[in-house]
């Protein structure tokens, strides 16, 4: 790799890197107490942040290992709407360079990546080191978080699993792109407020509401518009 | 939960979330009809899980709270900043404020 495509990288990376980090840390102070240093090994080995979050919720809730599994899968489903954009881009790149491009997409690396790459061929050398300065820091933040948790005071520690609300608000509001979507998501709110309410365990209601309202806007959407 | 039990867990977590990052770059997905469905997985899904967390009190009640006040002001920043860190930071300063300064629980 060389100097000019190494700095391209670090210049597009940067803002996500500091936003990584800020959530990791928040992500290893959460899991202090819980699943302590696995938060790391789940960094290094998952790396998909709201995933990450609501296992961890989930782990706080005792519910059940597969389905915390489960629900993982259904959050991560979406990256193969990624893989799939920049899959004609890699045609001619060999399979090893693609299984390790393909582990660093994430919502925001995508975001990035397909709007540097929009008009380009596909620069495997330049987006994997995109995704691994991004995977470092969310790493890094994690193992951060977990250390140094401890010295945050009470006050605050009490607020701070809002932090996760406060996440997925952004990724909900971000990912809304017209009225249609608000009807959806509107739809899943609901149905997973009424599945809790009527004391299904925790993660089903999240899980179930998803796949209904998931059904009902691709079912629906054709004679909406 | 004991820790062999944590480690297959993560290590499940690790591959349910590889593969379908993995399939698609080899193998492109042709099928729009796949795609039509999956397009709404993030609205659906954040707000699956932020409205009960907004609404419902511990023990599943209906309730107007803290959380509530501060997750529609939430909302309101991301809308206008569309910028995460941003938000976050923001909406948790909210939440302490509500429970610190104005003193609502």
């Amino acid at each position: 790799m060389n100097l000019i495509i190494l700095r391209k990288s670090f210049t597009d990376a940067f803002p996500i890197m500091v936003g990584y980090f800020s959530i990791s840390i928040a992500f290893g102070m959460l899991a202090k107490g819980f699943i302590e240093s696995y938060a790391v090994l789940m960094s290094l080995i998952v790396f998909a942040g709201a995933s990450q979050f609501i296992a961890l919720q989930l782990f706080m809730k005792n519910s059940s290992g597969i389905l915390i599994v489960i629900t993982t899968f259904v959050v991560n489903l979406r990256h193969t709407l990624m893989s799939s954009y920049f899959s004609p881009l890699y045609s001619r790149t060999n399979v090893l360079k693609k299984a390790i491009l393909s582990f660093g997409i994430t919502d925001e690396t995508f975001a990035i990546a397909s709007r540097r790459l929009k008009s380009e061929k596909g620069e495997p050398a330049y987006h994997i080191s995109l995704n691994f300065l991004c995977y470092v820091s969310w790493v890094a933040g994690t193992i951060a978080g977990l250390l140094f948790g401890s010295i945050i005071p009470p006050d605050l520690a009490e607020v701070l699993p809002f932090t996760l609300t406060a996440l997925f608000i952004s990724i909900l509001v971000l990912s809304i792109s017209n009225r249609f979507d608000i009807y959806v998501g509107v739809l899943a709110g609901i149905l997973s407020l009424s599945f809790s309410a009527f004391q299904l365990p925790t993660g089903w209601n999240v899980l179930i509401a998803t796949v209904i309202a998931c059904i009902t806007g691709g079912v629906t959407e054709k004679w909406m518009k | 939960m004991d820790e062999i039990n944590v480690v297959s867990i993560v290590v499940g977590m690790a591959a349910v979330t590889y593969i379908p990052r993995l399939v698609p770059m080899l193998k492109p997905i042709e099928s729009e009809k796949w795609l039509k469905y999956l397009k709404f997985v993030p609205v659906s899904l954040f707000s699956a899980l932020i409205f009960p967390e907004l609404f419902l009190n511990q023990n599943n009640q209906l309730t107007t709270d803290a959380e509530l006040i501060a997750g529609f002001t939430t909302m309101l920043i991301a809308w206008k900043s569309r910028n995460i860190l941003v938000t976050m930071f923001v909406g948790v300063f909210t939440l302490y404020l509500i429970r610190h300064v104005v003193i609502l629980r």
